[in-house]
């Protein structure tokens, strides 16, 4: 499972768990070349589906204390 | 946390007891083979330093088990450090290996030696609470460019600080303070804590009303940048301006950041690798260490080299002070006030505190992964343009949802 939250335009939080870690196609192919997952900046395909959330509205973007 | 005024309080907390489970560097390698044994009051106790025969640096104990001399003030002899108090010797393993007037070693003459590691030309020890060894993926990772004569020399500083060494730590998610501190202007910050690692991106340009001094940076753990020289006519368009950097920086355990930078140098990009690292002396003192390496521009020699890494050293030192200054007046916080645009600071916490529990007792969402961004690059108007446009091609309004949604 992965939640994610925008406060702002410019901010992204993601909080994954050791699951969705596992299940992510991208980072399993990074890690078969031997890279870390810590050290592997971003899955490209998570990020594109928060952002087309956002601008479709069904992911909020406010502060944490609102809503 | 609020009293029925809304006037929140301090929760000052307490410094852990425990040291960080972890490696830690205490400094480059080559000046602990120089001469005699060294001494290193590090972890609430004091470390005995010293190469053997074959010249591999051993880390026991200071304190002598015979009669709780001072190692640090013996002789190497051989493969071991005799003691100034009755000579007896002691192997890098931390058994006695001789007591020149008697007869036998006791059985029980063992003391504590540190597991080492040396890496990158600098030594490490492991510290453990627990005793267990490291686990093969807890590591530090090699820097090419410290085997590499494309690249100069380590510069090497340190500070002793009277704070608990969380201050720093801290900073690996403080974008905020790069802005009012440093001057720089983080277009990009990015944070991914995970496992043992923290990770830290970042881009930063110079501030529009503020020409920097060609040649400082500020990335990674760097403190509080001068407020010094600028371009003359500031704020006129030039050569100097949008100086940029990048920086990829993380902590490899609790105590030890390697930080990749490349930034602008009279014009000219540069690479160079920051290290920020301390141990600590006691719940509340550590020493900060910080070491830079260059790679050689086209044409510079080995000693212009080794002179712009300790300019770079220099500067990166002056900031570390500023810091520095802010961690010996403050409070220790351990509910921090947060706002919208502040850093993952209690994810940050809740990463490092792994390192101060028994490895069965951590959780697992304290190392799982956490991102965190922030992207000024991201206009706000035309983001509004398009989320504007999305609503009205769907015809309606989109439905309450909760603050956090699942995704995926």
């Amino acid at each position: 499972m992965v939640l994610a939250a925008k406060f702002s335009v410019q901010h992204t939080s993601v909080q994954w768990d050791a699951t969705a870690v596992r299940q992510c196609a991208e980072f399993a192919r990074r890690t078969a070349v031997g890279e870390q997952t810590p050290l592997i900046e971003r899955c490209g395909a998570m990020r594109a589906s928060i952002d087309a959330a956002a601008l479709d509205g069904r992911l909020p973007v406010a502060p944490p204390w609102l809503g | 946390m609020s009293d029925r005024n809304g006037v929140r309080s301090i929760d000052v907390g307490a410094p852990p007891t425990r040291f960080a489970r972890g490696w830690h560097c205490l400094g480059l390698a080559a000046p602990f083979r120089d001469s005699g044994p060294h001494a290193v009051e590090a972890f609430g106790t004091k470390l005995v330093v010293f190469a053997d025969a074959s010249g591999e640096l051993h880390v026991l104990d200071a304190y002598c088990r015979h009669m709780g001399g001072d190692l640090t003030r013996g002789t190497i002899k051989g493969s071991s450090i005799a003691c100034p108090f009755h000579d007896w010797h002691w192997g890098g393993d931390g058994k006695c290996t001789k007591i020149p007037y008697a007869r036998r070693v006791p059985p029980t003459a063992r003391t504590r030696s540190w597991l080492t590691l040396e890496q990158n030309q600098q030594l490490f020890v492991w510290s453990d609470p627990q005793g267990n060894m490291p686990p093969a993926n807890v590591t530090i990772p090699r820097i090419e460019g410290a085997y590499s004569d494309d690249w100069s020399n380590w510069t090497w500083d340190t500070l002793t600080v009277d704070a608990n060494c969380r201050e720093v730590v801290d900073n690996v998610v403080d974008m905020a303070h790069f802005f009012y501190i440093h001057f720089a202007f983080p277009t990009y910050f990015r944070n991914v804590l995970e496992g043992h690692i923290a990770a830290q991106y970042q881009k930063t340009r110079s501030r529009p009303d503020y020409e920097p001094d060609p040649g400082r940076s500020g990335g990674g753990q760097s403190g509080r940048g001068q407020s010094g020289s600028g371009q003359s006519g500031g704020g006129q368009s030039g050569a100097s301006t949008q100086i940029g950097l990048v920086s990829e920086a993380a902590y490899y355990g609790p105590s030890y950041m390697i930080d990749y930078l490349n930034y602008d140098y009279h014009g000219v990009p540069m690479d160079a690798v920051l290290i920020n690292c301390h141990y600590p002396v006691t719940p509340e003192r550590f020493v900060l260490q910080w070491g830079v390496i260059v790679k050689k521009l086209p044409g510079l020699s080995p000693e212009q080299a080794d002179k712009v890494a300790a300019k770079f050293a220099k500067f990166v030192g002056l900031g570390f002070q500023q810091d520095v200054d802010i961690w010996t007046h403050k409070s220790r916080i351990d509910n921090p006030l947060l706002c919208a645009e502040d850093g993952p600071v209690y994810q940050l916490r809740r990463w490092y505190e792994q390192f101060y529990l028994d490895v069965e007792d951590i959780p697992a969402d304290m190392v799982a992964r956490h991102e965190f961004e922030i992207d000024t690059s991201r206009a706000v108007e035309a983001w509004e343009a398009e989320v504007a446009a999305n609503l009205a091609a769907r015809q309606g309004a989109s439905q309450p949802v909760p603050s956090e949604s699942g995704v995926g």
